[in-house]
């Protein structure tokens, strides 16, 4: 089907009432989950998956697509308000929008927050509307050893630029392929790992892992903190501002500069969202004639930051749609989402389902559109109630979600119990430095890269050098050399420079 | 962002990082260990193609383990690790209710066992808004069996006291 009827169809089907309904949904859910504090956009989609199960494939995307940026978007409210980023990508957003609400004009901060979030959402859709088809064509060149390749160099990198610690990183992704083996091999029929269990054949469901990892270490976080918590409510009055904020001309261009950047980011695998924010606010300080301004209550800083990081959002999935790789964890978390639908990302899909890959796209662009009217004062005015939530309550919500999501996937008391086995190995992992989105993503990933190696292994008659000499095969090795170097490159400069600081 | 407390205590004389360093070793040790039980594991796998990348995964991690290690013996780390846990209490209680709350799911059923879950364990992690807490409870179990029951019809485990 070519692209543009394709798109055509997309456009008509995501206007039934039913995938608008489940937008709107999502969108106000993942504001809610991104909100409060110590709750992600990552983990409401985690446990938020199982709920879209028994879902028509368009519906289920068109919630997941709402959480997404509505989380990202939520993230700014607790930030502005609080002083507590919602989601980490919220940081840069405290540093102006904390002192535009002492002064009182937390109103306006709030309706800056919501437009400059909806504009970068709606860039990041339109550029994964425009560069995902052409280079979803160039990956259908790709043979077994090649994706095999992609795998490792989607493991690898996120391993290694996510978290501090390479070593850490690479074998939090281990654990995860390791977890992947579990179960009966789909080729030979063997058992692996089993360990006499029954419910160990099947191996483990990835919605399990997701909602164990990203759902249980924040409510276990939560029940510590709920004593002594700072999370107070106190600071949530708003009153109406005086004077309405109307320069949205002096915005365009830091619209457009954190538009680019946080789209540029968003395609680099395992920079994400955070690193996003952060480069757009400091490009906008840089280009400011005013620079002293950022920091005491610039409304160009707040729209770079809050620009920037939604402007993430659509793009970070160009490598989940095209090469069926994610790039970050909640684009695996994404890919999840397909999976549950029993849709493969991948370039296949672009050829076998282009309705609904558009129809996603779209999804994207419509849900970060629908921020603009479900952002800022209304956000505010109907969420409060729930933003005063405790923690001490927040923590037991998201363990029964958690355990009613997670028990509907197939029925299983076992999969419960795996739950919370993984809850507290995923906190462990964290607490001890162990970034989880590696975890994930060798669940995901792991059968994928296992199949690819067999069938290129058996292509290549057993020769394990043959499966690395193709043109492509021999980039990708390349990428993946540099992104192991980038540590090493990391530690003799510190190197250097600890040596330097000594020698003075 | 609720993150783990990093004001962790020091004991004196402890050189800065010094925890961290010990963590990793430990950390290290007890990977090797853990993938020592699943290479003995793998030799339970009979067929040769379904043992090569369960085998080259431990490989890798043995590899990483080791390096991570040997870092240890090498680097000293400029900052200290964050306490694994910051409230031993609160931890322990948590984990153990959850753990009694998954246990009686199957037995009481998800709403029977959920009434009663929710608001102990807000009680007991220090909310003392009772009015608050019993509300809650109720709004978020009628709106998940709105979802889950009435809209999407999925099976439950069968409940002991309302024979839902």
């Amino acid at each position: 089907m070519p692209m543009q009827d394709a798109l055509l169809s997309a456009l008509i089907e995501i206007f039934a009432w039913q995938n608008f309904l489940a937008m709107v949904v999502g969108v106000i859910g993942g504001i809610v989950v991104g909100a409060l504090p110590g709750l992600t956009a990552t983990m409401g989609i985690a446990i938020l998956i199982p709920l879209t199960f028994t879902m028509e494939p368009l519906i289920a995307l068109g919630m997941v697509a709402g959480i997404y940026n509505g989380g990202i978007y939520g993230g700014a409210i607790p930030a502005i308000l609080l002083g507590i980023p919602g989601t980490s990508s919220s940081i840069p957003t405290t540093f102006d929008g904390v002192p535009l609400a002492r002064r009182g004009d937390a109103e306006n901060a709030l309706r800056v927050s919501a437009y400059s979030s909806a504009i970068g959402g709606i860039a990041s859709g339109v550029a994964l509307l425009i560069l995902a088809p052409p280079l979803a064509t160039v990956t259908l060149l790709f043979g077994p050893a090649e994706y095999f390749w992609v795998a490792v160099f989607g493991m690898c990198s996120i391993a290694v630029l996510l978290g501090d610690d390479a070593f850490k990183g690479l074998i939090s992704a281990a654990i995860g392929l390791l977890i992947g083996t579990i179960g009966i091999d789909s080729v030979s029929g063997h058992e692996r790992f089993t360990f006499d269990i029954f419910y160990l054949t099947g191996g483990f469901d990835f919605i399990v892992l997701l909602a164990g990892l990203y759902g249980i270490p924040p409510a276990i976080t939560l029940a510590q903190t709920a004593a002594s918590s700072a999370i107070a409510s106190s600071g949530l009055s708003v009153t109406r501002a005086k004077t309405r904020f109307r320069d949205w001309k002096s915005l365009v261009p830091t619209w457009i500069r954190s538009s680019t950047i946080g789209i540029v980011v968003g395609v680099l695998p395992g920079v994400g969202g955070t690193m996003a924010a952060f480069l757009s606010y400091n490009e906008a300080r840089r280009a400011d004639p005013d620079p002293s301004s950022f920091g005491k209550g610039s409304y160009k800083g707040l729209a770079a930051s809050e620009c920037g990081n939604n402007a993430d959002n659509a793009s970070s999935l160009i490598p989940t749609l095209t090469l069926g790789v994610p790039g970050n964890a909640v684009a695996a978390v994404i890919m999840g989402a397909f999976l549950v639908q029993g849709l493969q990302p991948g370039p296949a899909m672009f050829r076998s389902e282009p309705v609904l890959v558009y129809a996603f796209i779209l999804q994207m662009i419509m849900t970060a559109g629908m921020l603009f009217f479900l952002g800022g004062m209304i956000a505010l005015r109907v969420f409060a109630p729930v933003l005063r939530l405790p923690p001490a309550l927040i923590a037991p919500v998201v363990i029964c979600l958690s355990v009613i999501g997670v028990y509907t996937i197939q029925n299983s008391i076992f999969d419960i119990y795996a739950l919370l086995g993984f809850g507290v190995l995923g906190y462990l992992l964290q607490a001890t430095g162990f970034p989880l989105a590696p975890v994930v993503l060798g669940l995901i990933l792991g059968p994928m890269a296992e199949q690819q190696l067999r069938l290129a292994l058996i292509i290549a008659r057993g020769d394990f050098v043959a499966i690395s000499t193709s043109a492509v095969s021999l980039i990708i090795i390349s990428l993946i050399l540099v992104v192991l170097a980038i540590p090493l490159v990391r530690f003799v400069r510190g190197h250097i420079v600890r040596n330097r600081s000594r020698t003075r | 962002m609720t993150q783990p407390n990093d004001e962790a205590t020091e004991s004196p004389g402890e050189k800065p990082g010094a925890r961290s360093v010990v963590q990793d070793r430990v950390l290290a040790i007890l990977i090797i260990v853990v993938a020592t039980f699943f290479w003995i594991e793998s030799g339970r796998i009979r067929a040769a193609e379904a043992q090569m990348f369960p085998r080259m995964i431990l490989i890798l991690i043995y590899g990483l383990a080791g390096l991570l290690a040997l870092r240890t013996l090498y680097l000293q780390s400029d900052h200290r690790a964050p306490a694994i846990i910051t409230s031993y209490p609160a931890f322990a209680l948590f984990v153990l209710t959850s753990l009694v709350y998954v246990s009686s799911v199957s037995s009481l059923g998800f709403f029977t066992a959920s009434v009663v879950y929710m608001p102990v364990v807000a009680f007991l992690l220090g909310l003392r808004r009772h009015g608050l807490n019993i509300a809650v409870t109720f709004i978020f179990l009628a709106a998940t069996y709105t979802v889950f029951v009435v809209i999407f019809a999925r099976p439950l485990p069968r409940e002991m006291l309302w024979g839902l």
